[in-house]
């Protein structure tokens, strides 16, 4: 439980801006998944020649 | 002692039905205004009809169930249960007069589908559905990820007081903030901020890839609704292999991604906490599981030689894969292909990824990242235990927002929502190897529906047994409420009937 109970108003500018940061973070969870898939399929095609 | 309900709590009941449905009834305003704007006239007149049974079911409990109660755990519970399965009986009606569907269980199927975020559809002759129909099964999704109760809850339900046990009953249980209410509209936000972020995302390539504006714009909208939501439906036949667009793949893989995320990791993130993201025990289950997803699904592709290169195989596998690990349902090839070209072990890979599925309080099914992780803690400790001194106190901690001392308890909690998936997942399983289908497509449409992916490999069709469909479909609604609320709901009804 936290009591950013400020951040609901997305009215406020700095809100916006920490909203996109958190928006960012998740891209980058994305991106770091589809690396591991690409490690993954890399390796496979090494062994596999 | 079973006690049988008095006159007072089916009213309140009733009630707190009746303004979910009534809920229902409003949402019906969107699909009816895309009608009129499209001049979709024969849509328009089933929307009316549909609002119209929503407006007076509601209003019929209003009158009828009036009481000042608050409701109570078990109520909540019920009201979950109960309102999600009327909400599809009812919400059905504009399906069903579209004329898309063979019967009214077909077009239920696709209402719970919606509601649930599961993707699999019974509708025939998607490519030539009206814009009001599209946009209605579209919104349900949108909302059902949501949950249909946080919807009432923001909107419709006034007091706070007794509305944490129906926002516990939907299968959420995490406030991410003090009050209720509060949390729902923080869920709101959340979808609404990536809903203004995603959606011109996806119409600029939609436009790139040369559609109009008007249609590349509806066609954004909806599959953005459907990827944040993990619901998995498209307004094409073809799903997203429709698009055959990297950049389309790529933004829908991220949305869809971040829509299987905790919305309570979504909030600690949006409010400054980033560092959450690797700390959190469902962020670690979720990369490892779906790490060992993309290593079956890989070694079955490469042993058959599916794709030539390496950019095809990374874009298909990973895209599947991910689609299947998020329950969102979506998918770059044709239903067929998991069986005739991909093979057993590929889609044994991601039947293991729709199995375990997204994080809880997401829009996300099946066991969800936190149970997984907290079994393998659990198996953990009791590694540690057996190895260490009797007298040594052994801890295992656990993180998710704040962290946690591991108990035998919350293990066990978690081990029994997973034995009930597996259960709904082996019963569909086996009513689908009775009717006549292989075994591995069985379990692949059975997993997909008990863990609300909506992934098929052609099983589910609206030529499959009526038998099946209904099988489905309680899978669908039992997976996507964790359970509680369904046992909660049997509970009650043979508590009615053997009550004293």
């Amino acid at each position: 439980m936290n009591g950013n109970g400020d951040y609901l108003d997305f009215r406020r500018w700095r809100n916006i801006a920490s909203y996109l940061a958190g928006i960012g973070v998740e891209i980058l969870f994305t991106l770091l998944l589809a690396g591991i898939g690409m490690l993954i399929l890399a390796g496979f095609w090494i062994v596999g020649g | 002692m079973l006690l049988r309900p008095r006159a007072g709590d089916l009213k309140v009941i009733g009630l707190y039905t009746g303004r979910i449905i009534l809920g229902v009834g409003l949402l019906m305003a969107v699909p009816l205004a895309t009608a009129l704007v499209a001049a979709e006239w024969g849509p328009a007149i089933d929307f009316v009809i549909g609002m119209c049974a929503c407006l007076a079911f509601g209003l019929l409990a209003e009158i009828g169930c009036r009481t000042s109660r608050e409701p109570t755990w078990t109520h909540g519970l019920v009201v979950a249960g109960f309102s999600w399965l009327a909400a599809t009986a009812i919400g059905a009606i504009p399906h069903w007069l579209s004329g898309h569907y063979g019967s009214y269980l077909d077009a239920m199927f696709d209402l719970m589908s919606g509601y649930t975020t599961t993707g699999l559809i019974l509708i025939q002759d998607l490519d030539h559905v009206s814009h009001a129909l599209n946009m209605w099964r579209h919104l349900l999704t949108y909302a059902g990820g949501q949950g249909i109760i946080v919807i009432a809850l923001t909107f419709l339900v006034g007091g706070a007081s007794g509305a944490y046990p129906l926002y516990v009953g939907e299968g959420k249980d995490e406030r991410l903030l003090p009050n209720v209410i509060r949390t729902a509209r923080a869920i709101w936000l959340v979808s609404l901020v990536y809903l203004a972020v995603g959606t011109p995302i996806l119409w600029l390539i939609a436009v790139a890839n040369g559609q109009s504006a008007a249609r590349g714009f509806l066609h954004a909208l909806w599959i953005f609704m459907a990827a944040w939501s993990t619901g998995g439906f498209a307004p094409q036949s073809y799903n997203t292999y429709y698009y055959h667009s990297l950049p389309f793949e790529l933004a829908t893989v991220i949305i869809f991604v971040a829509g299987s995320l905790n919305f309570a990791l979504h909030w600690a993130v949006w409010t400054g906490r980033r560092g959450e993201i690797r700390r959190n025990i469902e962020t670690l289950s979720f990369t490892v599981t779906i790490a060992i997803a993309m290593l079956v699904t890989t070694a079955g592709l490469m042993k058959l030689g599916v794709y030539p290169d390496f950019l095809a195989s990374l874009r298909k596998m990973f895209y599947q894969v991910a689609s299947g690990h998020t329950t969102t349902g979506f998918a770059t090839i044709y239903s067929r292909s998991f069986v005739r070209q991909w093979g057993p072990l590929a889609m044994l890979g991601i039947t293991l990824a729709m199995a375990v599925g997204g994080s809880a309080c997401s829009t996300a099914g099946g066991f969800k990242g936190i149970r997984m992780g907290l079994v393998f803690k659990g198996l953990v400790l009791g590694v540690r235990r057996a190895l260490s001194p009797e007298r040594a106190h052994v801890v295992v901690k656990w993180h998710h927002l704040r962290t946690r001392v591991l108990d035998e308890s919350t293990v066990f909690s978690a081990m029994l929502v997973v034995i009930c998936y597996v259960a709904i997942y082996a019963l569909g399983t086996l009513v689908g190897v009775l009717c006549g289908y292989p075994l591995t497509e069985a379990l692949f449409d059975a997993v997909s529906a008990g863990s609300n992916s909506g992934l098929s490999c052609g099983v589910t069709s609206p030529a499959m047994p009526a038998l099946l469909k209904a099988v489905y479909l309680l899978s669908m609604w039992a997976g996507r409420l964790e359970f509680m609320s369904v046992f909660a709901l049997g509970g009650y009804l043979i508590s009615i009937v053997r009550g004293r």
